[in-house]
């Protein structure tokens, strides 16, 4: 059976109440009073403490930092350092005593001179590429460098020794 | 079939490599030329690859190729080099360095565990001298200049190795290698006029060379074909050196230290604390040395007159096998092995008097090829007796 919606309410009681005029401040005033209420525990005192912290911790921070940079350069080597160091001075070593040895059986000043100058020459080239392997010490080309170097050195008073006790052999002529 | 999957799959991640390389242009340039040109090569930590032009025209193509490498790193690589080709009054200036040494292929190793050297430093190899033809000291030459590009990863894999927890060595992985491959190749017009000045700087010629050159190089390498030029000038220092064959020019070699050359025609060498080894003796080759090893293997068939200077030298000899010589040694102090039994010997002499040590007369028969002339003290001359028979004269 059809009617119109609006008939049915025509008698409800509510349908002719107004709202009072301040109705909605009402609403919101007890919507805010219903809130918990959020009490501030920061005082000024708390303030400074956490302060005095924050300015402790960053100075500390910035000596334990710089510090530690400071040993890692000095202290720290990559594994292949290490073993360029232990290397070289196996070398030297070696070459220091075959140094000796060729000077104690070489009677000419002027082969002694040359060889000195040649050692030299290669020890400065090999300042000059240790000096490339501690800015690039991943590159293998000059860790073979480094390592020819020494062979370099060390093969040669080995050969010139060599020489010279063949020359010095018994003579037959 | 399982199993062949996982080595097509090892095959494909170890060949990824090449595939995912990053090629990055570095540097790119030509010059127009003409006869009068002259142009000088400055290279530091550079390696590059000469060839010949034939557009008349000098090109500059540098790029370098990066594997493995971040983003990052490539930039600050890239950061790292510095070239700049110029032209002023007909003569060209190219400058290029680069902080770290780049190499035709480069290696870096970046992992946790480090890496270990895994060759004897102190080994030293002992091969049985044996005569070599010229060619197979070309191929020689053709497989030490290239090798190591082909087979890059080999290479490395011989010489380094990285270490277990446990303190046991590993072989490296492929993916912990970065691989940086320069490529900087010059073409140059064979009339170019052109001297390099090189330090730690990897020099191949690729093709045959008629130019004027001047090198000076220290540390790296020369590699080259053949080397034609009557004004030839060459300073090598405690590098390399390669080349099939050398026709003209003055040659300085101090601490060569791997030395191979085809042939030598109408060369003036100077050389000392070197090694070097040379295929054939062609005409008119004088060597005036100090304390180097020398092995001449063969001689041209006319090669008319060949002197050698020396002082506390090892001479590998082998004489010339086809036809008739003279051969003449003069001295003191120096002993003339042949074989292991016979030895001659020169006595020193207090006011460095110099004596006919042995002279061996042309025979008269066949086709004569020249004369040897050793002028020798404080040396060592090893004979090989392949062919040699002694001596009536």
């Amino acid at each position: 059976m059809k009617q119109d919606i609006r008939d049915l309410f025509k008698d409800d009681e509510a349908s002719g109440k107004q709202l009072p005029e301040n109705h909605r401040q009402e609403f919101y005033d007890q919507l805010k009073a219903s809130r918990p209420r959020r009490t501030s525990k920061l005082n000024t005192n708390y303030l400074f403490k956490v302060a005095v912290m924050v300015v402790l911790f960053m100075g500390l921070a910035l000596i334990v930092f710089t510090t530690t940079d400071k040993v890692i350069e000095v202290i720290v080597e990559s594994p292949i350092e290490t073993q360029i160091d232990a290397l070289e001075q196996q070398y030297l070593a070696n070459i220091d005593e075959e140094w000796q040895n060729f000077i104690s059986v070489a009677n000419d000043e002027k082969l002694v001179n040359r060889y000195r100058d040649k050692l030299d020459d290669l020890d400065n080239d090999y300042q000059e590429v240790s000096k490339q392997f501690k800015a690039d010490n991943n590159n293998i080309l000059v860790i073979e460098t480094l390592v020819d170097n020494l062979k370099t050195r060390l093969q040669l008073l080995k050969d010139i020794q060599e020489h010279i006790n063949l020359l010095n052999q018994k003579r037959t002529l | 079939m399982k199993r062949l999957t996982f080595k097509i799959y090892v095959l494909m991640l170890i060949t990824s490599g090449s595939i995912f390389a990053q090629k990055k242009p570095v540097y790119s340039q030509s010059f127009s030329i003409d006869k009068n040109t002259t142009a000088i090569f400055n290279l530091e930590n550079t390696t590059v690859s000469i060839e010949e032009s034939t557009d008349g025209k000098v090109h500059f193509d540098y790029s370098l190729e990066f594997d493995g490498y971040s983003k990052k790193e490539i930039e600050e690589q890239l950061g790292e080099v510095q070239v700049k080709a110029t032209k002023f009054e007909n003569h060209i200036t190219l400058v290029s360095n680069s902080v770290s040494k780049i190499s035709d292929v480069t290696y870096a190793y970046d992992a946790p565990n480090g890496l270990v050297l895994d060759f004897d430093g102190f080994q030293t190899w002992n091969d049985s001298i044996v005569r070599k033809s010229r060619d197979s000291i070309i191929k020689e030459i053709r497989y030490n200049a290239f090798g190591k590009i082909n087979a890059p990863f080999k290479y490395f894999g011989d010489r380094f190795k990285t270490m277990k927890e446990n303190g046991k060595l590993k072989d490296i992985k492929r993916s912990d290698i970065k691989i940086l491959r320069s490529k900087f190749h010059i073409k140059i017009p064979p009339y170019l006029k052109l001297k390099i000045n090189g330090k730690d700087a990897q020099i191949t010629m690729r093709d045959d060379s008629m130019n004027e050159l001047s090198v000076v190089l220290k540390r790296g390498y020369f590699y080259a074909k053949q080397l034609i030029n009557e004004y030839n000038s060459f300073k090598i220092e405690n590098a390399n050196l390669r080349a099939e064959g050398i026709v003209g020019g003055i040659y300085n070699f101090n601490n060569i230290s791997k030395g191979l050359i085809g042939s030598l025609q109408n060369v003036k060498i100077t050389s000392e604390f070197s090694k070097i080894q040379i295929g054939e003796l062609k005409e008119n080759v004088s060597i005036a040395d100090f304390n180097s090893e020398y092995f001449f293997y063969n001689w041209g068939i006319d090669f008319k007159r060949f002197d050698l200077f020396s002082e506390y030298s090892k001479i590998h000899l082998f004489y010339p096998q086809d036809n008739d010589y003279s051969m003449k040694v003069m001295g003191n102090n120096t002993k003339i092995m042949y074989g292991k039994d016979l030895e001659i010997n020169m006595q020193p002499t207090s006011k460095g008097v110099k004596y006919n040590m042995i002279e061996m007369k042309q025979k008269g028969e066949g086709h004569f090829s020249g004369a040897i002339n050793f002028d020798i003290i404080h040396g060592i001359i090893y004979n090989y007796n392949d062919t040699f028979k002694p001596s009536k004269n």
